[in-house]
């Protein structure tokens, strides 16, 4: 039975309350487009929703956003720091990130894998769905498109973990922003594992958001191919650089000691020539006539230092 | 330089000395008598060496004179008269020696003879011309203060040995001398011929 425009919004409101076996109500794809438009504008709340009202939002309404809030949840600030973390990730990431933000009670017709397949086809990308004040509940998606599948089990962790982390904090928007900055880290070594390259970019089935979301995550820098790459540390960065040049000094060091040793054996073994010189012969002798002075050994107490002293100095 | 038997200084360029009249043929008459053959550089006239000391002084000689290509080196066991100088008798082996080897006799103006008188206990050290003006006596005496302990004791073998590791370091030294002097001619030479 389909309940009149106002009965539908007395429901949501709690006015009329009924039993839950009573209760009745219109999967979002029966209302027309206008119908759910006007209850969302007014802030009602739709119990679930589909796949279909979910494509038609993103792609008519949120073409060019990564954070889809189609109950607006959030205020301006929080989007606003959300939209931030999301830009940031697209700058060292590969995989685009989305956030969908629902409520507690927020439920879905389709799985998750399917909602995303059938907005976003086999595009690479990252959903988060994340429920307000339930961050334990936070799930989502992580498709690599053509390259392949990241397991199940990496997903459920991806998320988990990340929600985890969020559920420390208190303040719901706070939750929301450490889950999301949280899937980003995290998806680092997914990334790394899968080998997730840019994409090159494809016009089928993308809106004009998301093509230009397309664009800013292959619009990097095309000499930093990986952007893993740019995610190594500052401080491992330095060192490397520094490591770069000390390691081939050292050898080259190495290598100078080594041959000035060489250098100063082979001076060593090699004989001493004196320069000839022509001599007058002295006193008739051919070879020499050159005298030092004579040392005495005869007495203990004939000391050098006193020999020494006796010396005769003569110039030659 | 000194005349060897008075020990008067004299011109260089003398052919006897002024003072006593010598000549190196009257010191050539004088030891006449003597033993001038050199075997190995060992020349023991004193007989103070038994053949295994006389090997290891020889060994001792040959490593000196291995690192110089023109030097000889020699040692002189003697036990003089008195009367006759330590210059005199080094002038005349030096210059009459018959330095028997079996690598060969080097140029005989690149010799050095070291003489150690056993019997009035003193040594002395004669160059050739090759070490001309290059040495200082002052420093030959440094050479010889090596083994003047050994000596002492009259341990010659260990005394010699000392001598000679201290004459092969200041001949090093000496020709580091004489190449800078060459050095320094050359460019003397040069700087003239501009």
């Amino acid at each position: 039975m389909l309940l009149s425009f106002d009965t539908k919004a007395d429901l949501v409101r709690g006015h009329i309350q009924l039993e839950e076996s009573e209760r009745l109500w219109t999967p979002g794809w029966m209302m027309s487009w206008l119908e759910l438009e006007e209850y969302l504008a007014e802030g009602f709340q739709v119990e679930k929703i589909d796949n279909n009202f979910l494509e038609k939002f993103i792609k008519e309404k949120h073409f060019s956003g990564a954070v889809i809030d189609p109950q607006a949840y959030l205020t301006s600030e929080t989007q606003a720091a959300l939209q931030k973390i999301i830009e940031r990730h697209a700058k060292l990431s590969n995989l685009p990130l989305r956030v969908l933000v629902c409520g507690s009670e927020q439920s879905f017709v389709m799985t998750i894998p399917s909602l995303y397949e059938r907005v976003w086809k086999r595009k690479k990308g990252v959903l988060l769905v994340y429920y307000l004040d339930h961050p334990l509940n936070a799930t989502g998606y992580v498709s690599l498109g053509e390259v392949g599948e990241v397991s199940q089990l990496e997903i459920r962790e991806l998320f988990s973990k990340s929600g985890r982390k969020a559920n420390e904090y208190g303040e719901t928007d706070e939750q929301l922003i450490v889950c999301a900055e949280e899937v980003s880290k995290r998806l680092y070594w997914i990334e790394k594992e899968y080998k997730v390259k840019p994409s090159t970019g494809s016009s089928s089935g993308i809106t004009d958001g998301q093509k230009d979301e397309a664009g800013v995550a292959s619009g990097r820098d095309s000499k930093a191919p990986d952007g893993i790459k740019q995610r190594v540390d500052s401080w491992k960065e330095s060192l490397l650089s520094v490591g770069a040049w000390v390691l081939p000094s050292l050898i080259a060091f190495v290598a100078i000691c080594v041959l000035w040793a060489i250098w100063l054996i082979i001076r060593k073994s090699r004989p001493l020539s004196y320069p000839d010189r022509s001599i007058k012969p002295r006193l008739g002798a051919e070879n020499g006539a050159l005298t030092g002075e004579i040392i005495k050994f005869k007495k203990i107490n004939e000391s050098i230092s006193d020999q020494r002293s006796d010396l005769r100095v003569s110039d030659l | 330089m000194r005349c060897p038997e008075c020990l008067q200084r004299i011109h260089a360029g003398a052919e006897e000395c002024p003072h006593c009249g010598v000549t190196f043929d009257v010191l050539k008459q004088k030891f006449s008598n003597l033993s001038k053959v050199v075997h190995g550089g060992v020349h023991d006239l004193a007989g103070v060496l038994r053949s295994g000391m006389r090997k290891q002084v020889m060994d001792s000689v040959e490593k000196c004179e291995k690192r110089f290509s023109n030097i000889s080196v020699a040692i002189s066991m003697v036990a003089l008269d008195d009367g006759v100088t330590l210059e005199s008798f080094g002038m005349w082996l030096l210059n009459e020696g018959e330095f028997r080897r079996t690598s060969g006799d080097r140029c005989g103006e690149g010799r050095v003879v070291i003489i150690i008188d056993v019997k009035r206990r003193s040594a002395c050290l004669c160059y050739g011309y090759l070490m001309d003006g290059l040495v200082r006596e002052g420093e030959s005496f440094d050479v010889l203060t090596a083994g003047h302990a050994s000596l002492l004791e009259g341990e010659y073998v260990r005394g010699c040995e000392q001598i000679l590791q201290s004459l092969k370091r200041y001949l090093e030294k000496v020709w580091k001398r004489s190449i800078r002097g060459e050095k320094a001619l050359a460019k003397a030479m040069k700087g003239a011929g501009k």
